[in-house]
């Protein structure tokens, strides 16, 4: 019975002891918005994108860069041709943040999206926003200049 | 025999916040340049971070993901990128030693993406290249 | 009894220390800080002063870590703060920035594009064309385009507009490409 009051005084302890310092360890903001193997990729947009977007905004990221393309009766220019795709549908934004007059978005991703849009980061992104019930993905042609 | 039994966890009550700790004492502080300033954000606090790195690979760009669910405990400003402070083990400090010796060439650069704090799931990412979405 | 509210009591010392150090999400002023200022990080710093924290006050500085970090606030001095001074709810306070609610308007297989514009703020837009300059000659890219709002930023009128997303593909390439032209649409009617 003493013993038994003993084991009791220790279970007490370590309850209290994990509650409290999951208070302590949950008090990181973003880290706890990341639905479980999601990530959250930072994002650098213009004043003008950031002015339309917030926490639980969904947008498409579009890529815009020089490609060498085949077009049927045309000759490829040397130099390539500017060419916009939407590389990413219907994506979260789970914060937005300003640092420096550079204004920041950092949206819920894939692992493997998120290894895309690293690799998109050399080349011009842009964000178009949805309506936030609009969830549909769809096949996106490519956006061509050369008409 | 009683005062022994008190005694034993007494103590065992301290041991526990320390073999907490030790668990820290594995890991060792390692430094990466990370594009872009969004480090000094997060890092106001220590987050779990994956950690990608762009590596040209027979004159491609690939992106690969080097690290998974590694502690990024803070973020100084180098110009318009960040150097953030990882606590990494053994295995992935020469993980991120031998990049050069693994992809044949040295990284041209490094990203973060955060994680929940407690999704400590890693997976085999495979090295992606923008031509083969394309394709 | 006695002996095992002695021996919770003796079990709870080591949590209470133990916890109160791990608590970092806690700001000082790194400089002097003149009343109503903002606070950003350019000012103000993690604090160095974790010791000293009650666990008591930590639903005061998790307040204050929220607001710091949500950009739908702008936190600002309240009082004069000098450096080493902890950022706490009683030399601060708070306003809401007034975001436009856009995302609700926008019609399912639209998208909305936010795009510079040489406009005064006081001309009504409800429609745009958006036009490309090529060899002094002017194509039209999309005509008569919704317009869902707009707003003041850096001296620039910016117009929100509302369209497919090819178009919007179509507008991203060709500004990449070289100069657009937006112009107030003739037909002004809602589309």
């Amino acid at each position: 019975m003493k013993y038994m009051k003993s084991l009791i005084a220790v279970l007490v302890f370590l309850i209290a002891f994990v509650s409290l310092n999951a208070e302590a360890v949950n008090d990181l903001f973003l880290g706890q918005k990341i639905p479980f193997s999601y990530r959250a990729f930072p994002l650098e947009i213009s004043a003008e994108e950031a002015s339309m977007v917030s926490a639980g905004s969904r947008i498409d990221i579009l890529m815009t860069f020089q490609a060498m393309l085949k077009r049927s009766g045309r000759s490829i220019s040397q130099k390539g041709e500017i060419v916009t795709v939407t590389l990413l549908q219907n994506i979260l934004v789970l914060e937005t943040s300003k640092i420096q007059n550079k204004n920041y978005i950092f949206v819920n991703i894939t692992p493997r999206d998120a290894q895309y849009l690293a690799l998109a980061q050399e080349q011009t992104l842009n964000i178009s926003l949805r309506n936030p019930k609009d969830r549909k993905i769809a096949p996106m042609p490519v956006a061509f200049t050369e008409d | 025999m009683k005062r022994l039994i008190f005694l034993s966890l007494l103590a065992a009550l301290f041991i526990l916040p320390v073999k907490l700790s030790s668990q820290e004492n594995e890991l060792s502080p390692f430094t990466i340049t990370v594009k872009g300033l969004a480090p000094i954000l997060i890092l106001k606090t220590p987050q779990q971070a994956d950690i990608i790195a762009i590596i040209n690979i027979k004159g491609t760009d690939n992106a690969i993901t080097v690290l998974q669910n590694v502690q990024a405990q803070k973020a100084i400003q180098q110009g318009a990128d960040s150097e953030i402070t990882l606590m990494l083990s053994k295995a992935d400090t020469e993980t991120l030693n031998n990049l050069e010796k693994t992809y044949g060439s040295e990284p041209k650069t490094f990203l973060m993406t955060i994680r929940n704090n407690i999704d400590s799931q890693q997976y085999n990412m495979q090295p992606v290249s923008l031509e083969s979405l394309f394709r | 009894m006695k002996k095992l509210f002695i021996l919770s009591l003796i079990s709870f010392i080591p949590t209470a220390l133990f916890c109160q150090s791990v608590y970092t999400n806690v700001f000082e002023a790194k400089q002097d800080i003149k009343k109503g200022s903002l606070i950003s990080v350019e000012n103000v710093m993690a604090t160095t002063k974790q010791k000293q924290v009650n666990i008591e006050t930590l639903e005061e500085f998790k307040t204050i870590e929220e607001l710091f970090t949500n950009t739908r606030f702008k936190l600002f001095a309240s009082q004069d703060i000098l450096k080493g001074d902890l950022i706490t709810p009683q030399n601060t306070a708070y306003t809401a920035f007034k975001k436009p609610v856009l995302d609700r308007q926008i019609k399912p297989d639209t998208r909305l594009y936010a795009l510079p514009t040489p406009f005064n703020a006081e001309q009504k837009i409800k429609a745009v064309d958006i036009l490309f300059k090529s060899d002094g000659q002017l194509k039209t890219l999309a005509a008569n385009v919704k317009v869902l709002g707009k707003r003041r930023i850096k001296k620039k009128i910016i117009v929100y507009i509302q369209t497919d997303p090819l178009t919007i593909q179509k507008i991203c390439s060709y500004r990449e490409k070289g100069t657009l032209a937006v112009k107030i649409s003739d037909n002004q009617s809602d589309k």
